[in-house]
């Protein structure tokens, strides 16, 4: 029977956290995908002999999901009903984990997209560029991370 | 720096790109980055499963511990994979010979 402290509506907010997970997580790893292939495909006409370089934004684009599949895995696997004993808070603190990766992973992908785009388009024309543009990649991708870090930290709470 | 001289290393460039000096044509770049690309997908999601019931099965841990041990592991194994196709991609590329000086003189 759902009480006061498990209530009926407590689920609600840890399976909106764990789809918020997967679905703005997949969103930002979308448009890094789709803005850094376009780059990559205006590049490809001239220099297809760099397309391994290049083919990493959307790599890195593609893991920022993969932070939002583990955090919604992980949140979906302790999913319960009230009657068998989950809170309210517990289900706000699914709903905070969901939430901290899938916008976190919406800004890293939107950030890898737009540096992707550019840092692939400029690459063609000076391979120097090639460290640097990884560099930005890398720090991008590091949002998302913090993102899962602190999903994981809000999942462990009891 | 004339037209003709410009499209002379063009067409030189094409020829390279199928098969240029390290020997990687375009069948060995497409198998690289599918085996790549493949590892980095798989790798994590198996990492994380595996871990889950090899780890719970093995310990004895409480399921929360188990899963997340079996993340970080899965985003561990992740970077690892990330950072083995960054490299190949970095060092395994060679830019056509003479290319430098192509953009410097345009």
């Amino acid at each position: 029977m759902a009480s006061t402290e498990n209530p009926i509506y407590g689920p609600f907010f840890g399976v909106m956290g764990a789809a918020s997970a997967m679905v703005f997580s997949a969103l930002g790893a979308a448009y890094g995908t789709a803005k850094s292939g376009t780059g990559i495909a205006a590049m490809s006409v001239m220099r297809p002999e760099l397309i391994m370089k290049s083919i990493i934004p959307v790599v890195m684009a593609g893991i920022i999901a993969i932070y939002g599949l583990v955090v919604s895995v992980l949140i979906a696997g302790s999913l319960q009903s009230p009657q068998d004993g989950y809170s309210a808070f517990q289900g706000f603190l699914h709903l905070g984990a969901g939430l901290a990766v899938g916008l976190s992973g919406l800004a890293a992908g939107f950030a890898i997209g737009i540096v992707g785009d550019a840092g692939v388009r400029g690459t063609a024309q000076q391979p120097r560029l090639f460290v640097g543009m990884i560099l930005i990649l890398i720090f991008a991708e590091v949002l998302g991370l913090y993102g899962l870090i602190v999903a994981i930290y809000l999942y462990t709470k009891k | 720096m004339s037209s003709d001289s410009i499209t002379t290393p063009l067409t030189s460039r094409q020829k390279d790109t199928n098969m240029d000096k390290t020997g990687m044509s375009e069948k060995d770049i497409f198998s690289t980055v599918l085996v790549h690309c493949l590892l980095i997908i798989i790798s994590p999601i198996l990492t994380f499963f595996v871990f889950n019931f090899w780890i719970f099965s093995g310990l004895g841990l409480e399921a929360m511990t188990n899963n997340i041990y079996s993340a970080f592991a899965a985003v561990v194994v992740l970077h690892i994979a990330l950072a083995n196709f960054i490299y190949r991609a970095y060092h395994n590329t060679e830019t056509i010979p003479g290319f430098d000086k192509l953009d410097k003189e345009d």
